[in-house]
């Protein structure tokens, strides 16, 4: 039943900058509520900006975004109880850690959105503890941030969303600067998550991402519009497709003394 | 099951674990982020001026896009263009007439009206005109606006505005009977108004015309040195680099707020996020001048 609720409604939405750079173009789309929903496209293609726009922090020139059946725009942002409860269930993942982090060591950065809450003091440390269990970070809790490695800035980033225990997760790149085997776990943590009933929004370049969350994808182009939306299975199988908004490529080889063309992705289906 | 969540993440979040007390409650947690005062700080200014800033920083000092239109101006030779604008910079410089101001200022709008026409972009028009004229109110008009009182330029009255008993005089300044608008010093605030928008208007036709580094790179038939203009090419890429930044980080910290935040915790904030920033564009600055290095720029 919940599975049928939208919880983004986007309608042709364009999105400019100032510097007359076009970031989006007449995007329309539909998210589900418990769903797991990908953006893919190529690098500029304005996956970041649309992140921006589904989190509230800024609003497209032109189209109308609703969120929850309420309409997201400059006016709806300025009612502080309409702020305080979108952001404590609504949370982002920057693509660049660096930007995200702003607090001087990673205890104060996983309990800031807390503190704020006004949660009990035992209530902090237990979820600041656990998450960072889960991300495997306990040992750089007293850290400084500026001392941590790309990697490591990434899990922290997540886990400072985590404690907040949002509903709506919405994580950029949530992959970058990784290593497989924290790769890894943040599939599972984010296939768990979806599991338990979160809606989980992620974008990315990275297509073996996609093949293990098998999500809802929606495809951009280079001209900053939606190329298709559709099953994750399906899209995968379109070569012809992501050739199209290059997500692969055509790479050439030597076979036994004698060069050939053939595509090329960084990814390979898994099959039982 | 593929992994073990924390227990609160199974609970609902819809509030209920949410302290409704205003007062926040007394932490002996070792964080530096916990509120002191219960003084509210407003972000809206920040809001507006933050993205302002931003904005202007990047539509001054990346002009990647406007660049590559097809226009009269992207045909003619840089070195031409150089010389055109060191030729007319000396020359707003020294003519000190208004009639003669006013004939480069017409042949300057003349010019930028067909820069315009042929973009036929109306973002492309606002915003070339905002360039020109924010800069030409704020440094020329209203710097130069209280010249034209009779207390700084004395002369002929045009327009009577206050009249006293008597004259006054405080310490070395001194307040006429009579104030009014003098023609002379109305002559020197056009003058200067004209200047500043005569040589930010030729300014910003070149250098709209061409990717900034390329500009920068034909500074070298002016003799300025492969130094100078390296770090001229690293203090613009460092400009967009901070102020995208800040942006973003601007954003962050929206992201995660949920109220007005207390003032305390925004000055703790501020001060990590700016050491932070520091570090990340410093690094981004090194890495700049050792790409650039790589690729051969300049010989450095």
């Amino acid at each position: 039943m919940r599975k049928d609720i939208i919880l983004y409604e986007l309608k042709n939405i364009s999105y400019t900058y100032p510097n007359n750079i076009i970031a989006l173009e007449d995007i329309s789309l539909q998210i589900k509520k418990n769903s797991v929903f990908a953006i893919i496209g190529a690098n500029g293609c304005g996956k970041s900006t649309l992140m921006y726009i589904l989190n509230g922090l800024i609003f497209p020139n032109k189209g109308e975004i609703i969120y929850n059946n309420e309409k997201l725009s400059e006016e709806k942002f300025r009612d502080k109880e309409f702020v305080k409860k979108f952001r404590s269930t609504n949370a982002l993942v920057f693509q660049d850690s660096d930007v995200q982090l702003f607090c001087s060591d990673v205890f104060s950065e996983l309990s800031f959105s807390l503190i704020q809450l006004k949660l009990f003091e035992k209530e902090i440390i237990e979820r600041v503890n656990q998450t960072a269990e889960l991300l495997n970070i306990t040992d750089l809790l007293n850290r400084s941030v500026s001392a941590l490695s790309g990697g490591e800035k990434k899990k922290v980033a997540i886990a400072s969303v985590l404690t907040l225990n949002p509903d709506v997760i919405l994580l950029d790149e949530p992959t970058s600067d990784l290593d497989p085997k924290a790769q890894g776990l943040i599939v599972e943590i984010l296939l768990e998550l979806h599991n338990i009933g979160k809606s989980i929004i992620i974008t990315t370049h990275d297509l073996g991402l996609i093949d293990d969350l098998k999500p809802q994808l929606c495809v951009m182009n280079e001209q900053h519009k939606i190329e298709t939306i559709g099953k994750a299975e399906e899209i995968l199988e379109n070569e012809e497709l992501l050739m199209k908004v290059n997500l692969i490529h055509k790479h050439s080889h030597i076979h036994d003394g004698s060069t050939h063309k053939h595509i090329h992705s960084h990814y390979k289906i898994h099959k039982h | 099951m593929l992994v073990k969540l924390p227990e609160f993440l199974y609970s609902d979040n819809s509030g209920s674990t949410v302290s409704n007390n205003d007062q926040t409650p007394n932490y002996k947690i070792k964080t530096t982020l916990i509120p002191k005062k219960a003084k509210k700080f407003k972000l809206k200014f920040a809001d507006k001026g933050l993205i302002k800033v931003s904005e202007i920083l990047n539509t001054y000092f990346d002009n990647a896009s406007y660049s590559n239109s097809n226009n009269y101006l992207n045909k003619v030779n840089i070195k031409i263009k150089l010389l055109f604008l060191i030729f007319i910079l000396l020359l707003i410089s020294f003519l000190n007439s208004i009639v003669y101001q006013l004939t480069i200022t017409i042949i300057l709008i003349f010019l930028s009206t067909i820069l315009i026409i042929q973009n036929s972009n109306k973002n492309f028009a606002k915003s070339y005109i905002k360039k020109i004229l924010y800069p030409t109110f704020f440094l020329g008009f209203l710097l130069s606006f209280p010249a034209s009182f009779n207390f700084i330029i004395n002369g002929e009255p045009i327009i009577n505005l206050i009249h006293f008993n008597k004259e006054y005089k405080f310490w070395i300044y001194k307040l006429p009977e009579n104030i009014f608008i003098s023609k002379e010093g109305l002559s020197v605030t056009i003058l200067i108004t004209l200047r500043v928008f005569n040589s930010i208007c030729s300014s910003i036709l070149i250098i709209q015309s061409e990717p900034i580094e390329k500009f920068i790179d034909s500074l070298k038939i002016i003799f300025i040195p492969s130094s100078v203009r390296f770090i001229l090419l690293i203090t613009q890429k460092y400009i967009i680099s901070f102020s995208r930044s800040v942006l973003e980080y601007y954003f962050s910290l929206k992201s995660r707020l949920f109220t007005e935040p207390d003032k305390s915790i925004l000055y703790k904030i501020t001060g990590t996020k700016a050491f932070l920033l520091y570090r990340k564009t410093k690094s981004k600055f090194n890495n700049i001048a050792l790409a650039m290095k790589s690729r051969g720029i300049y010989n450095i």
